[in-house]
């Protein structure tokens, strides 16, 4: 997927889930709550700040996998890199990004059946901001090409 | 799954295994590279295994073959709590009464979605759950 609109996607209500692995391979999976393109071949995520394991592995150099899936027609994209930095707590511009993105999820949620509560049921109590480098980029539609590069 | 009172117990969280909501699960490959997929549905096979209808798992089953460990976060249906479980892989199936019972229930899941072709069913992979932990969310946005 090109860049812009990668970027186009980020901001279009998808569903976002992340996953991360500790030194013994045990992995964790999370919600992420609003995601930007801030620069080509960087996506920055706000993740939910549940991930405990996560928070305690993840630095610089750290292995990460994103997924972004729309959840009207199952277009799904799958994204892999290096944590470029510490998670740190997200300032204003983060703080935007996480308003804009729950009312946009809760948005698509609603159109495909679901009540607003769930969207506040399920929305992090806080997140923390980690700046992803992408190296890797796949399509995880449901179908033939499921898994190969995007 | 051991007795303890107060560990969460699968029975607990019916409304985690209806399909509804669709799960999502992580696996990390040997040199840990971690990779994250949506789930059509999650399964109680007894009390202490689930079971994870296998599609199309291209790169989870290969992270499974070098590395047993796996994640799974889902939310219940009925509550809308959220729960991150901790899985082993032990095995797949793909014959016997459990692998017929998800098969007759992924046609009928993608049927209603017409995609029945996308949908077909591989295998049940089958999964020893380690631990449940429940997710704090649910605070409006500051």
């Amino acid at each position: 997927m090109q860049w812009a609109d990668l970027a186009q996607f980020l901001d279009s209500g998808v569903a976002m889930l992340g996953a991360s692995a500790d030194a013994t391979g045990q992995p964790e999976t999370f919600r992420i709550w609003g995601a930007t393109a801030p620069e080509e071949g960087v996506v920055r995520v706000l993740v939910s700040a549940d991930a405990c394991r996560t928070f305690e592995q993840v630095g610089p150099g750290a292995r990460m996998a994103l997924l972004f899936t729309d959840i009207g027609t199952f277009r799904s994209l799958q994204v892999k890199g290096r944590a470029l930095g510490e998670p740190r707590p997200p300032g204003p511009d983060e703080m935007a990004c996480f308003r804009r993105y729950d009312e946009l999820f809760s948005g698509a949620l609603q159109g495909i059946g679901h009540p607003r509560r769930l969207a506040t049921s399920i929305r992090p109590l806080a997140v923390y901001a980690v700046d992803v480098e992408v190296d890797q980029q796949f399509d995880q539609t449901p179908g033939p090409r499921a898994g190969l590069p995007a | 799954m051991a007795t303890d009172p107060d560990r969460i117990q699968l029975r607990d969280i019916e409304g985690c295994f209806d399909g509804v909501i669709p799960p999502a699960i992580a696996t990390s490959s040997a040199a840990g590279e971690p990779n994250v997929t949506h789930l059509s549905q999650l399964y109680v096979v007894d009390d202490g295994h689930v079971g994870v209808s296998n599609q199309f798992f291209g790169k989870t089953t290969t992270n499974l073959a070098e590395n047993p460990h796996a994640a799974v976060l889902v939310t219940d249906s009925g509550t809308y709590d959220t729960y991150h479980l901790d899985l082993h892989y032990e095995r797949t199936d793909t014959e016997g009464p459990l692998f017929e019972e998800l098969k007759a229930s992924i046609e009928s899941i993608s049927s209603l979605m017409q995609m029945e072709d996308v949908f077909a069913l591989r295998g049940v992979d089958v999964y020893r759950v380690l631990a449940v932990r429940r997710i704090a969310v649910g605070a409006p946005p500051s």
